[in-house]
């Protein structure tokens, strides 16, 4: 996909006057903020699990290297290959490889953040292998040739109707605006697709490094299709997947389908052990896992960030972001959209690309108390800010002197009691030409100027906090 | 070159790994338990069964709780008869041959298809043809959750991954015995026999909320989900 994390402002501007975005941003978060809440009050245990969970990240990623080469060796004992991908070219190149030596010219593929990462799409087209997405929402999407918006729900950004056109005009069906017949076309075409594929193409929601298995989680039934139809399932997933042991999903089993769409389970898990076993009746004869890193591994340098990685793609933090339900995923500029986004993004394509993602947050929080295995995006995203700070130093993040000058000014007033009182005195007798109603609208003159230009500024109490406390005190 | 690449990825995590080794130790600390408490087994079965019925009926199944053999025909009679039933995918777990199920379906008039053993690819081909034609599926379960409302079906010899997931509708028949209480009492057990190579959980219909957040069930799976719990020896 085109990456367009450098023009970030314009992607908002955009975004924010596109109506039907917003409306379908409005539904959709809203829905699964309020569906997971009701999930997660309904566990007495939730805090006890998230905090289980971010341990078994802590402890997965300090030992990605041995738990990487533990989970491989137990695929291949399996019957199972594994291939790794240092960066994006290499892990297409792999599947295509794959692909070439089997005669597949078309492949089926579940949803994969992953595949997006590394443009498997446009790889395999470019080779003359046809990729078909199967997740509704996904299919949706490559026939509008858009990419996903949301980890959990790729086409909310479409409406039946503009879906109903998409197919009528891809799948020659009669336009319909019954969501129901719009399913069953898409269920009718993609069962010839799944039938013709030579190849599935998944990703991996986890890696179980004692055991070798691959867990993938779904609604749909089109991941269960992909591994279990086509003579070859391949599993692309980032090194990050890795658990150590099969009983740390009893943890996430509980956490993740909570977390993303408030079920107790999704409708289909499954844990995929290896190939075929040669007494089962049916099932794909052969088992690819591709390891990619592309990037991931540098970001372990650093203790604090590489925190990022314990994500599970559930997509609460961005149902609950007061920007993501402005600003939606594609104005993120890449695959990864919210909080996360914010986070992972600039470490994977660099401060150059991505500098901006950081500051598009409140730092309210909401995030972290969402996240089922604890991220401290607040944290993370302050300090990816300073990052970028230092990165661009003769930029100063776009910052011109006179803010520097204003911003050691106040730093230099806060740091004593008998300034900042002072300070405030004088700000006291200084406001008043400038309010009404509590609120100050408009002041002519820098910096002050830069904050009412977009929003009121709240007015200074005439008496201050400190004064009146002392006083009622004394009344008493 | 393929081990070329590998060493390149885990020596680029190693060292960066070891970056801040000196720093904070908190991050090679151990995982931690790995288990929630599991609840004891011998706790009131029947409120379990009960609790899996009303989870999976939640999410849109159809559950049969079967006091009877002929009870449990009954309920099976009736699925195959209300979908018209011609062709059925039977598996071979030991439950639906203890039932009789065959029996039941050819009495129906249908046309069995039956799991293929050790196939070659073009039997395999042959067998997923003939299952996309099916119009019902029916397979055992090995156990369910009650938890979340969960079936637990694993592959083997008796037990494909196609059956229940090709058809329109599937019906699984699931002993009220092997209900546990939720997903982690079921991990907990099955840790050291990992035997299948597929593990399938199925918690309802197949379901989508892709188009406008509106609940469609169907979209690749069975649009149809009907357990058949028997709890014959519950007195």
């Amino acid at each position: 996909m085109e990456i367009t994390t450098d023009r970030f402002a314009e992607n908002i501007r955009r975004a924010l006057v596109d109506e039907s975005l917003q409306q379908a941003l409005r539904t959709a978060t809203t829905k699964f903020t309020f569906v997971r809440h009701l999930a997660v009050t309904q566990m007495p245990d939730w805090e006890a699990l998230r905090e289980q969970a971010e341990r078994i990240k802590r402890h997965a990623i300090g030992h990605l290297d041995t738990l990487l080469e533990q989970f491989a060796d137990r695929i291949t004992a399996l019957g199972g290959h594994v291939h790794w991908a240092p960066d994006a070219e290499t892990a297409c190149q792999i599947v295509i490889d794959l692909a070439r030596r089997h005669g597949v010219t078309s492949a089926v593929k579940a949803k994969s953040m992953m595949a997006e990462e590394i443009g498997l799409n446009e790889a395999l087209e470019r080779a003359g292998i046809t990729p078909v997405e199967t997740d509704l929402g996904e299919y949706i999407i490559q026939l509008a040739h858009e990419p996903p918006s949301h980890i959990i729900a790729p086409a909310i950004h479409k409406s039946k109707r503009q879906i109903a056109e998409l197919f009528a005009e891809k799948l020659g069906i009669p336009p319909t605006d019954d969501i129901q017949e719009l399913t069953a076309a898409a269920r009718r075409t993609l069962r010839e697709k799944f039938f013709g594929a030579g190849m599935g193409i998944t990703g991996v929601n986890f890696a179980v490094a004692e055991t070798g298995t691959i867990v993938l989680v779904e609604n749909e039934g089109n991941i269960r299709f992909s591994t279990s139809l086509p003579p070859i399932h391949v599993a692309i997933m980032g090194i990050e997947k890795v658990i150590p042991r099969f009983a740390d999903l009893a943890v996430f089993m509980r956490l993740l389908p909570r977390s993303a769409t408030g079920q107790k389970m999704s409708a289909y898990v499954s844990f995929i052990t290896g190939p075929r076993k040669r007494n089962e009746p049916d099932g794909p004869d052969e088992l690819h896992v591709v390891i990619v890193d592309n990037g991931r591994s540098a970001m372990l340098g650093d203790p604090e960030l590489r925190r990022a990685l314990y994500c599970i793609h559930c997509g609460a933090c961005l149902n609950v972001c007061p920007v993501y339900r402005k600003i939606g995923g594609h104005a993120y500029g890449w695959v990864y959209s919210g909080p996360i986004g914010a986070i992972v993004t600039p470490q994977l394509l660099g401060l150059d690309r991505a500098g901006q993602l950081p500051f598009a947050s409140t730092l309210c929080g909401a995030c972290r108390d969402a996240c089922p295995v604890r991220i401290d995006f607040p944290k993370l995203l302050l300090a990816l800010r300073h990052r970028a700070h230092r990165h661009h130093p003769h930029r100063r993040n776009g910052h011109s002197w006179r803010e520097r000058l204003a911003m050691a000014l106040w730093a230099f007033t806060m740091k004593s009691e008998r300034r900042y009182r002072l300070a405030a005195a004088l700000a006291r007798r200084l406001q008043r030409r400038f309010v009404s109603n509590g609120l100050i609208r408009e002041v002519p003159f820098y910096p002050f100027s830069e904050w009412t230009k977009y929003r009121d500024l709240p007015a200074l109490a005439p008496r201050p906090f400190r004064a009146q406390w002392e006083a009622s005190l004394k009344e008493q | 070159m393929v081990d070329e690449r590998k060493r390149a990825i885990l020596t680029s995590i190693g060292e960066n790994l070891r970056i801040q080794r000196t720093g904070s130790e908190s991050d090679r600390e151990g995982p931690g338990a790995a288990t929630m408490p599991v609840s004891s087994r011998d706790a009131d079965q029947e409120a379990r069964v009960q609790k899996f019925a009303e989870e999976l009926t939640a999410v849109g199944a159809r559950v049969f709780l079967a006091r009877t053999r002929e009870g449990a025909h009954h309920y099976v009679k009736e699925v195959i008869d209300h979908h018209r039933a011609r062709r059925v995918a039977l598996s071979a777990a030991p439950v639906l041959a203890e039932l009789e199920i065959e029996a039941l379906i050819r009495a129906a008039h249908g046309d069995i298809i039956r799991l293929p053993r050790t196939p070659s690819f073009d039997e395999l081909k042959e067998y997923k043809r003939r299952l996309m034609e099916a119009d019902l599926g029916i397979t055992g379960a090995a156990c369910g959750l009650a938890e979340s409302g969960t079936l637990v079906l694993l592959t083997s010899e008796t037990e494909g991954r196609l059956a229940s997931l090709l058809p329109p509708v599937h019906l699984a028949v699931l002993n009220a015995s092997y209900i546990l209480p939720g997903v982690a009492e079921f991990i907990a057990e099955t840790r050291s026999s990992l035997r299948s190579s597929d593990i399938i959980f199925i918690t309802g219909p197949s379901r989508t909320a892709d188009i406008e957040l509106t609940l469609t069930v169907g979209v690749h799976g069975p649009k149809e989900l009907h357990v058949v719990v028997l709890a014959m020896n519950s007195e």
